[in-house]
């Protein structure tokens, strides 16, 4: 199973993932015609800053995750296969019982459609668009099985 | 080893779910006093006002029991359980055995014993089916009263208006979702619905409801005399657990009265668990049990019930009450302690140039409950903090931090 691991040691706060993210998500995938085009396209994860640290984020697909208990038409769903918690946005009437209750604050609002947006760990490519994008290795697509515990542990929670 | 859930929605999906998962051989029954797969109710309102079709609603693929091993048995209300045999007898005669038994049978709307209730054209909305009826019976351009300013109320006075009616609201308070809002909050609210088109009358005290020779509804009587007209009445009045059946178990006293569990979901006697609309809800804030009938509150107890009942230990977190509505596209959202009642909480509101209010309830540099009305993105940081107890170095600092993740929850918290 693969996570999106962060750093927030290494994240200068480039946001060169926030466009990554949103170029994937355009329907060109393309930065320029997406710009051209006039594509309306929003990043899925987006990075905080306090002035001492910098943190990218974007839907931890957690293990229990809150938003799919409190998903009442079903379109948020946890695959037991890849452990992603995947979005059926065809399913969404806009109630945001997930966004009240998402603990990362990971999920958006799309006000003009009535549905949410999050990530999706971008299905169409091999490693997430932020992943590729992020040229400090702040943000890494790994298998967890190639961490031993204490060293994803050490990875996630010391900094 | 056999499983029996009494009740087909989020608690009883949820724990047959959860059973599967760890349990792959023996077998799940689940009993249902409806005919139908398992629905959202909470879509009703949103069937009735034409935002989502019935296909829509189905909360599972059409194949889910037979790919889940589980054993559907529609149209099976529980009429008694006999823990000392282990049965559940239901309204049809029929006898299921059960070694652990799950009771989420969820809850009921409650009907005021007001004069002319039962006549034609008054409905309450909780089932798929009586969205059906609602759909049939109503009718643009004419007249609906809906009685309750709760949320679930307001919900279906939203969908009668999308449908073209005239929508009344006759709320007993002084203000719309008194449970869940405050003045202040409430008045914004009130202001959306006015904006839509829907008319809210605030004090009013139903006294009767008036029908014509046929029986037929005609109209709403009030105590001061007012009557107020009506082709379709809406009776909002709360919901009551579905537990009348379990009267000799001992577990309840009479009907209507919520399950006691404890955090594993067990009730009082062995084998026999409780989750969802029809049992009490382990309540953080005050580390009690109280009734919070809930969609998330029910899905994550029946993911705990499935757990204990397959032979794992887990227990129930607990949880805040907290619902979420939109009305006129402008979203609100409400957790935990809203309206504090008590000494010793700092109320902390302020409304910006856009019209977004944003509400907080603290106490000793924690939070305990908020309001977001307009503005409600991220809102899941504060449930969170609630949630989690996280201490501030006061009210005032903690009211003042930005709405984000590093200011709120804070890094260490982050894995």
């Amino acid at each position: 199973m693969e996570q999106i691991l962060i750093n927030p040691d290494r994240c200068l706060s480039c946001h060169s993932c926030e466009l990554a993210c949103a170029v994937e998500h355009a329907l060109s995938k393309e930065l320029l015609a997406a710009v051209l085009g006039k594509e309306s396209t929003k990043p899925r994860i987006f990075v905080e800053t306090d002035g001492e640290t910098n943190l990218p984020l974007q839907c931890r697909h957690c293990q229990e995750p809150m938003c799919v208990n409190a998903c009442m038409t079903g379109a948020l769903a946890k695959d037991s296969t890849t452990g992603k918690v995947l979005f059926h946005q065809d399913k969404c009437v806009g109630c945001w019982m997930c966004v009240m209750t998402c603990p990362f604050g990971a999920i958006e609002q799309d006000m003009s459609q009535k549905v949410i947006s999050k990530c999706d760990r971008c299905p169409d490519r091999e490693q997430p668009a932020c992943a590729d994008a992020c040229p400090t290795g702040a943000i890494r697509y790994t298998k967890v099985a190639d961490f031993a515990h204490d060293q994803r542990k050490h990875y996630l929670t010391n900094w | 080893m056999a499983y029996l859930i009494l009740g087909n929605s989020a608690a009883g999906i949820a724990a047959a779910e959860r059973i599967r998962q760890i349990d792959k051989n023996n077998s799940i029954t689940i009993l249902s006093d409806e005919p139908h797969a398992a629905y959202s109710r909470c879509l009703t309102s949103y069937y009735l006002g034409g935002q989502v079709t019935e296909q829509d609603m189905y909360l599972r693929a059409n194949n889910f029991y037979q790919a889940m091993g589980i054993s559907f048995q529609p149209n099976q209300k529980a009429a008694a359980v006999n823990p000392d045999k282990k049965q559940v007898v239901t309204n049809q005669d029929n006898i299921y055995s059960y070694d652990k038994l799950l009771i989420a049978t969820g809850a009921s709307a409650n009907r005021p014993s007001l004069p002319g209730i039962e006549s034609d054209g008054v409905f309450s909305l909780r089932t798929m089916d009586d969205a059906k009826a609602i759909e049939v019976a109503c009718q643009s351009g004419r007249q609906a009263v809906v009685l309750g300013g709760g949320l679930v109320s307001l919900k279906v006075a939203a969908a009668l208006n999308q449908r073209g009616m005239n929508v009344t609201v006759l709320v007993g308070s002084n203000r719309v979702m008194s449970q869940n809002l405050g003045d202040t909050a409430a008045a914004l609210v009130e202001e959306q619905l006015a904006h839509i088109g829907i008319t809210v009358k605030k004090g009013t005290r139903p006294v009767s409801i008036e029908s014509d020779a046929d029986g037929t509804v005609t109209g709403v009587k009030l105590r001061n005399g007012d009557v107020y007209q009506a082709d379709l009445v809406i009776v909002g009045k709360g919901v009551r657990p579905n537990s009348s059946f379990l009267k000799e178990t001992g577990l309840v006293n009479g009907g209507g009265e919520p399950l006691k569990v404890n955090r594993r979901q067990e009730t009082a006697l062995q084998n026999i668990y409780a989750a969802g609309d029809v049992a009490l809800t382990y309540n953080i804030l005050d580390e009690n049990y109280s009734y919070s009938a809930i969609w998330p509150n029910a899905l994550e107890q029946g993911g705990v019930a499935g757990t204990n009942m397959a032979g794992l230990t887990r227990e129930y977190p607990g949880s805040i009450p907290m619902n979420s509505a939109s009305f006129g596209g402008v979203p609100v959202i409400a957790a935990g302690i809203t309206q504090p009642r008590a000494e010793g909480y700092t109320l902390i509101e302020e409304k910006d140039a856009k019209g977004n209010y944003r509400m907080l309830v603290l106490a000793d540099g924690r939070l305990v409950g908020f309001t977001l009305f307009g503005d409600t993105s991220r809102a899941g940081l504060y449930t969170g903090i609630i949630k989690s107890r996280k201490q501030f170095p006061s009210d005032q600092a903690l009211w003042q931090k930005p709405r984000n993740y590093l200011s709120l929850a804070g890094i260490s918290t982050y894995q």
